[in-house]
Order: C-alpha cells, then structure tokens, then sequence
C-alpha cells in the first residue's frame, strides 16, 4: 500500500512569495492498482510523481510506501549526464544489490543503445536518453512503478517492447501514471486522480474523471 | 345525470363525496362514480358504465373541465378544507410522505382556485359547513335540484358520520409532539396561502423549504449537494402546480468556495418548457439570493419544476439550497395597460 496524505507543494517565486503547486493531495494505492493522474499542463503532475519516487521533499503532509516505488520512469535526472550509459548501470546496480552484468544484459537488450552505452550520457538524443532511462527503470523490479508521460518515447517496435514489459509482464504490480491520453488511461488504469488548481480527487469511474478532466 | 364535486384531499372532502353519492343514490338510483383526472379517464369511465347516473369527482379539475363547467354553467361543488389539515390528514391517516402531501393539497388549491368564480359553482368550506351536515346536504340538493326529503336527508347524515367521515381533528398527541413542528413548518409554508385566499384575503407568498426538493440522487435536498461529476440537475423539483398569473420566484442557494468555480444554471419547467432561466457563478463562497419571473399561462395546470444544473463537468464544490418562495405579482394596470398596448398586445 501507499498511502499519500495531505501532500502539499510550494515553490518560491520571482519577486516573494509562494506558489502552491499541489494543496492537501490524499489518496491511497493498494497493491496491483493503477491509477492514473489527469490534469493540464501545469495542474501538478509530474511534481506529484516526483514527491511520490521521493526526487523532492513535499511542503506537507507526507507519503507512507509500504511497499517499494521506483523513481519516475524515463525521469531524465535518474542518470548523471557526464557519466556513460555503462557507468549508470553500473551505479544502479549497486544502489539496488543487482548484479551488474544482469542490469546491463537488460539494459542492452531494452534500450538498443549498442556503442552508445559507452560514451557520455550528454552526448544522447532526447529519445536515446530516455530508453535508457526507461531500460534502467525497469532492471530493477519494484512494487510500484511511476511513469511520468513516457510511454510514447521512441518507435513502434520500442513502445510494443515498453508495453509488454510493463503492462503484460508486470501486469500485477501498482502504477502511478500520468498522462493526456485517453486510450492509455482506459487501457491500463482502474482509477483516475484528477489534478485541478492543487487539489485531487480520486475516481473509480474513470469516463467521468476525463469528462471533468476534459472540461477544464 | 352528471353530477360534479371537486375538493381538496382529506377528510372533508371524503366527506362531501360520500353525502353526494348517497344523496345522488338515495334521489336518482345508481350512481358510477367516474375520476375527473384527465379527459381521457373520463370518458372511458363514462363508456363503460352501464349506468345513467354519474358523479364526476376529483381533486384536481383539469383546465380542459374547468373550462367546459364555464362555458356550460353545469353546477358543481368545491370542498374546500384548510389545505394545512388536509396534508395533515394525508400524511397520518394515508401514509403519505411530506412532499407527496404537500404535492397532492398543492396542486388541488392551485386548481380550486380557478374555479371558485365560475358560474354553476357551490362552494363548501370545512369550518363553516362540515359541523351542520344536515343544512350543507340540504344546500347541496337544492344546487343540484335533487329532490329529496329531510327525512332522506337526515338519513344519508347519519349513514355517513357512522362510517366515520365527521369531522374529526387530527390527534392533538401527534401535533404535540416535537418533531412534528418542523413539519407544520414546511406545509404552512406551502400551502398557507390558499387558506388566506379562500376566507378573501390576498395571495401570499408560497415558500417550497428544502424538505420538498429533490437533490442529485434523487433524495430530498436536506443537505448540501457534491456538484463534483458531470452536467446534470443538482436540485430539482418540488412538481407542485401553483395558479395562472405573473410570478417572481426567490431561489436561495449557498455555494462552497470551490464551487465558485462552477457555472450554475437556474431555471423554471412546467411540462418539460422551460419557462424561465438565469446563471450564477458565484464570485465568492456564501449565500445568494436568486430572482426568477415567470408566467404561467390560464389552463396551465401542469407541476412547477425548479431545476438548478452545473453548466460543465465540475471538479470539486457543494452546493446548498435554502427556500425557494414565489410570488404571484398584481400588475398595477395603469402601468400594464399602456405597456401592453404600445407592444401590440392583447388587453
């Protein structure tokens, strides 16, 4: 289970002051669930999914992980960029007592980064970036997976692949998932979390949580 | 024959409708007791009766009847009781809920009260002629020119206040009882009015409380709404049929803060045509006071609908009604008439 409980975020802003990017956000993931997070541009998504893979530290209120989260899939700064894709592995392995050989075997595999896994992070395209990322991620199992609008990286063939990894062979795992696309918030969610000026509500219905996501 | 006898729901007029069936028995022989609901009812009944003598009764004579009694000058009969003890009656001796009594005597005074100045009309009054049954029989025989004797008379009086139709009051123990006060409350509020018109005096202000609105889930609006879903009817109701004329109507609503975030549509049906409608978004969280007119037209006898929507799906916010009170407007004609005439419109 993880359970968020009053999350509140605040950002300083040019000239003083505070703006409140997300006010006094509960809700609860029970093994196996997936959610997704709806919301415009802006609304506080990707900062909840970072509050929630504990990237940042919440203003308030505060997450309960009773069971283990990834950091937020294809998050850019879950790499070092002046380090080598090699390196990265490397370092992910032994935060999480992986084998090193078993992370890259499937980072190789996923990414299809060949030569490029050693040169400098830096010198990937955006897209390349992100495969590593997204292969780094999913080396590591967890419990609950956050996925930051990442899904539609890459080809065909890498999203098919990006799917069966997380939707068929991790079908039993809980997932955060923000996005804007309908189709994939029908397809893998069950219950949608509705992000407007701060505050979020939960929907078990989740045609009506994209018609007053939609409304917006 | 076809006698007439229209009154308000409760006691009395059980009452007037036993002395007219057993005086229309006792005078003419059988007589087919026929509902007055809708054309339609009316002459099916009439159809398949086998009979000659008929009483038409109801309480509630269409627009359609109200208008043929006019142009025909038949006699009829109102029973006209305090609607107060009438949704009383209704609700501790029928069963019926609150709203469904306020409804039924509602929209029964609405209706008497267009026919309380036609031509053939007899109107019976509960204080004044349930406690002299003999001398009201009497009176009625004579409108009808039914012949019968004071010896039938006394007869089908007695007959009647045996099956236990006199005029009793409602038991003081449950008038006396608490939670009862609330009640009294709500029904005087809705239906109070008509008891001031009747005995002559003006028509007051109608208050519908919250008790006879429906709320989203089709559950009486007592409590403050969730506007958070989709486009659809927060409020609605109370389906009570109020009088022909002018009228403004005073809707109070309460909103949360996040419900300042909504627009609200508020509006007026009768059948399904929207008579009336305004919007509000609220520009901070409180109590507002929202003033609608509307018409409804002579032969309108359908039930009032109040509706108050949310125009988009909404987020998040609540929404609270208080009263809703109507107002039947007496146009000054020194105002009206020049108006009306400068528009074309009929006089």
């Amino acid at each position: 289970m993880i359970r968020v409980i009053e999350l509140s975020k605040d950002y300083p802003v040019e000239g003083g002051g505070q703006h409140q990017v997300l006010k006094g956000v509960s809700f609860d993931v029970a093994p196996g669930q997936k959610i997704a997070v709806l919301g415009q541009n802006g609304a506080g998504k990707s900062t909840l999914i970072r509050l929630l893979g504990g990237l940042e530290l919440p203003t308030g209120g505060r997450v309960e992980r009773m069971m283990s989260m990834s950091w937020p899939i294809g998050f850019a700064g879950g790499v070092h960029s002046m380090l080598t894709g090699n390196d990265n592995i490397r370092f992910v392995a032994r935060i999480y007592g992986k084998s090193v050989a078993e992370v890259r075997d499937f980072v190789e595999d996923f990414a299809q980064l060949g030569r490029f896994l050693s040169e400098p992070v830096r010198t990937y395209s955006s897209g390349m970036q992100a495969r590593l990322n997204f292969g780094l991620s999913l080396a590591v199992e967890f419990d609950c997976y956050l996925i930051d609008e990442v899904l539609a990286v890459g080809d065909s063939r890498f999203q098919q692949r990006s799917h069966d990894e997380l939707f068929v062979k991790r079908a039993d795992r809980s997932m955060i998932l923000a996005s804007h696309m309908p189709e994939i918030v029908r397809s893998y969610c069950t219950r949608a979390l509705v992000l407007y000026r701060g505050r979020g509500k939960l929907f078990d219905n989740l045609d009506l949580a994209l018609d007053i996501y939609n409304a917006f | 024959m076809i006698l007439f006898s229209f009154a308000v729901p409760g006691r009395f007029g059980e009452w007037c409708d036993a002395i007219m069936s057993r005086m229309a028995e006792a005078a003419l022989g059988s007589v087919t007791v026929v509902g007055a609901n809708s054309p339609e009812e009316m002459a099916t009944d009439l159809i398949r009766s086998e009979g000659a003598n008929f009483l038409v009764r109801g309480p509630q004579p269409g627009p359609w009847l109200s208008q043929l009694l006019r142009t025909t000058g038949k006699p009829f009969t109102i029973a006209l009781n305090d609607p107060r003890e009438a949704a009383f009656d209704l609700i501790f001796r029928h069963g019926l809920d609150m709203a469904d009594a306020v409804r039924r005597v509602g929209g029964s005074c609405a209706s008497m009260m267009s026919c309380v100045a036609l031509p053939g009309v007899l109107v019976l009054n509960a204080s004044r002629d349930w406690h002299q049954p003999v001398r009201t029989t009497e009176m009625v025989a004579r409108h009808f020119g039914v012949p019968l004797d004071n010896e039938s008379i006394e007869r089908i009086v007695g007959e009647v206040t045996a099956a236990g139709l006199g005029p009793e009051a409602v038991p003081p123990e449950w008038l006396s009882d608490p939670s009862a006060e609330s009640v009294i409350q709500i029904i005087d509020g809705a239906v109070s009015p008509y008891v001031d018109h009747f005995l002559g005096a003006p028509f007051g202000p109608i208050t519908w409380s919250r008790e006879l609105v429906m709320a989203d889930g089709h559950v009486p609006a007592i409590h403050a709404v969730d506007v958070t879903g989709r486009v659809r009817a927060l409020l609605y109701g109370p389906y009570i049929s109020v009088p022909p004329g002018n009228w403004t109507a005073e809707v109070v609503l309460g909103f949360s803060h996040e419900a300042t975030e909504v627009n609200f549509i508020i509006d007026i049906l009768v059948a399904g045509k929207q008579l009336c409608a305004t919007s509000i978004q609220p520009s901070r969280e409180g109590i507002y006071s929202i003033n609608l007119s509307f018409v409804i037209d002579e032969g309108n006898a359908h039930p009032l609908e109040f509706r108050v929507v949310n125009e988009k799906p909404a987020f998040d916010g609540r929404v609270a009604l208080g009263r809703i009170t109507l107002t039947l407007q007496h146009d000054a004609p020194h105002l009206v008439g020049p108006l009306r005439e400068e528009l074309g419109l009929a006089t």
